[in-house]
């Protein structure tokens, strides 16, 4: 049992719509600024494993681009269809000047 | 001579279901003319003792519509025996196209069928207007048989523009679609394809045209095929739901025609419902109605190591473990409070897509030589071999493995005895490669060779002339084909022969060999030894011939080329020509 907290950002490297890829784990993971509040989502859509390099965010929705399965970032759910998979989506945190995943176990 | 190819010394099963035999096929001028002890001369003669000679298999689900223009033997399908292959499923298809409509079908196929963009634009050779042009554009140029659906998503955008994909239809527009269809029957459809299913949108993010019509548009289209007595009726509806089994069963009463329907698959997260759907088919057809399923035999599986599994990331404790550095990572799957944790969320009673039996769950690859004796058992077999729990055993074989050890799942059609039923149903068509779909994601081109290797020979499911039945007469008469599928004097000579011993699917690989440089899922085939085109040798000893051998097949209500009105009310080619230019209001 344990809590992580793994830097994936500087405080203000990422301006407001701007994302990048880390690894965690060696899995790819991608931060998002969305209006100033930081999101950490795993990089492949659910449905059919497309890269997220260029999905489109509005607001807190992620939109893939391959078949336009859309997810809500605070949660993962997939909110068009209905009921399809969820993205994988990670809590942050700001601690100190860094943005931080937190992962619990 | 006598032949212009003779196969000497097979055991001929010859796609009827009846018991094979051994025999000699002379072929000649295209067709089968002989079977049995042949003496007469061929100007090429093929051993095939040990083999299993029996008809070309007939792949009727693929989305092969546009990669036969760059790829005439729509690669893989030969390797695996497939002499003829049906597209236009699921709704898709390139004709009729209204002058500009281009992209908005290039938008449904980029994203429905996940085909790459650049791969179209610079592959396919538009200029055709209707069905017929688009299958008179394939004319001559193709290595295997190719039939088409005509599909729903297409007719609606010739008729509605880009409305298509934002309203219904008005009567006099539906009136314009049966024409459309009336028209591609004419011209050779095998049937009409839809696509109802709402996870399926365009490049853009809005629905596929066919998601917009009502049950009134789809039914009054479909209505054409009964009044023709012609052609198929292919539908996706998406998630299965015990209503769409009443909507198909109402499809085949009301038309008379064939419905074919996806998808009757075991799903451990369903695990009954495929009983469901069997007996919804049997009341259809005892009624006299044809409702078919559509299956696959290929099971959709997972593979993984715990350096990188993503099949847990349902479960919140095992989805953080996931993202920690691996030494950490190692030290919390050892901790027996951790443990408990990540069990206790494995038990939870909420549905999850994993399934959570350690029986279906399957060791692939291992690390250390100790470990070799476990590799293709179950986790559960595993770890009562080791006297542990298998939940413990799981992680213990990781742990002593740096997490090396692969693993393999599968979700859907994963228990044996239930695909068992599922395949050897009358009701069931096999089929569902999607070849030319997904060129990214997957390859499914082996569902035939899965069948032969993997169902009839290790696992014993059905017999081997059952099978081939499946895989060529049942199809090919569903779908109107003709004069193929059969081992018979006067049948198109559409063969494969392969090593009933051997023959298998290779795991899909990786190649770069479509248009503008993109790449692709491939699928070799083992066992496979010559597949013989309209009495040509297309594909030999894991080599493609290079002959344009294949036809384009047309369906029942085909008036041919050059026919005027036959005063049956069928019209031939200029009334087709005719009724198109009306229904796109020109």
């Amino acid at each position: 049992m344990g809590v992580a907290y793994l830097p994936v950002a500087r405080v203000g490297e990422l301006a407001p719509g701007a994302r990048k890829a880390v690894d965690l784990g060696g899995r790819r993971v991608f931060v998002a600024n969305v209006d100033g509040e930081h999101f950490a989502f795993a990089s492949q859509c659910p449905h059919e494993a497309t890269e997220l390099d260029d999905a489109e965010i509005k607001g807190t929705r992620l939109r893939c681009l391959a078949h336009s399965y859309c997810f809500d970032l605070r949660t993962g759910e997939c909110t068009i269809p209905r009921g399809g998979p969820p993205l994988t989506v990670l809590p942050v945190e700001q601690r100190d000047e860094e943005i931080c995943v937190r992962l619990e176990w | 001579m006598e032949y212009d190819l003779l196969i000497r010394g097979g055991r001929v099963v010859d796609g009827s279901g009846l018991p094979g035999y051994r025999a000699d096929v002379g072929v000649r001028d295209g067709a089968i003319v002989e079977i049995g002890r042949l003496r007469g001369s061929a100007a090429r003669t093929l051993d095939a003792d040990g083999l299993v000679v029996a008809p070309g298999f007939v792949d009727h689900h693929t989305h092969l519509d546009a990669q036969l223009f760059w790829d005439p033997y729509g690669t893989c399908e030969p390797q695996h025996g497939v002499t003829t292959v049906v597209m236009g499923n699921c709704g898709l298809t390139l004709a009729p196209m209204r002058d500009g409509g281009e992209d908005a079908m290039v938008k449904s196929f980029v994203r429905v069928e996940a085909m790459p963009r650049e791969a179209l634009e610079a592959g396919v050779p538009w200029g055709w207007h209707s069905f017929g042009d688009y299958l008179d554009a394939l004319e001559g140029r193709v290595g295997i048989n190719v039939g088409g659906l005509v599909g729903h998503i297409a007719l609606r955008h010739y008729v509605l523009g880009e409305e298509a994909v934002e309203r219904s239809a008005t009567p006099d527009e539906v009136g314009r679609m049966r024409d459309l269809v009336r028209a591609a029957l004419m011209a050779g459809a095998l049937g009409l394809s839809t696509n109802r299913n709402d996870r399926h949108f365009r490049e853009d993010g809005k629905p596929v045209a066919s998601r917009l019509a009502d049950d009134a548009e789809f039914f009054a289209l479909c209505d054409v095929l009964g009044e023709q007595s012609a052609g198929v009726i292919e539908t996706i509806n998406g998630l299965d739901k015990p209503e769409h089994l009443v909507w198909y069963d109402a499809l085949a009463r009301r038309t008379g025609r064939p419905v074919i329907w996806q998808n009757v698959l075991h799903r451990w997260t369903q695990p009954a419902f495929w009983r469901e759907q069997l007996a919804a088919l049997a009341r259809t057809f005892g009624d006299g109605y044809r409702a078919f399923g559509l299956t696959n035999t290929v099971p959709i599986v997972q593979r993984f190591s715990l350096k990188n599994a993503q099949a847990f990331d349902e479960f919140p404790t095992w989805k953080n473990l996931m993202f920690l550095p691996e030494f950490v990572r190692k030290q919390a799957l050892a901790d027996p409070e951790t443990r408990a944790k990540l069990r206790a969320e494995m038990a939870a009673p909420a549905r999850t897509a994993f399934h959570r039996r350690w029986d279906l769950v399957r060791i692939i690859k291992v690390a250390r030589p100790e470990n070799q004796r476990h590799l293709g058992q179950s986790v559960a077999d595993m770890a009562a071999a080791r006297g542990q729990d298998a939940f413990d055993a799981f992680l213990d074989l990781s742990l002593e493995e740096d997490l090396e050890t692969t693993f393999w799942s599968a979700n859907t059609g994963g228990d044996p005895a239930a695909m068992a039923e599922i395949l050897r149903s009358p009701y069931v068509l096999v089929g569902l490669s999607d070849a030319g779909a997904h060129v990214q994601f997957d390859a499914a081109f082996g569902y035939g060779t899965t069948l032969l290797g993997l169902w009839v020979r290790e696992r014993g499911v059905m017999s081997l002339e059952q099978a081939i039945h499946k895989l060529t007469f049942q199809v090919a008469s569903v779908y109107g084909l003709e004069g193929r599928g059969l081992l018979r004097p006067g049948y198109a000579a559409d063969l494969a022969i392969f090593d009933p011993a051997t023959v298998s699917a290779h795991e899909p690989e990786w190649t770069v060999d479509f248009p503008a440089n993109t790449g692709r899922l491939i699928q070799r085939a083992e066992g496979m030894r010559y597949t013989i085109v309209n009495g040509r040798v297309i594909y030999e000893d894991g080599r493609l011939s290079g002959d344009l051998a294949g036809q384009v097949l047309r369906g029942a209500a085909w008036t041919g080329r050059g026919f005027a009105t036959n005063g049956a009310g069928r019209r031939g080619r200029s009334g087709q020509d005719a009724i198109e230019r009306s229904a796109a209001g020109v």
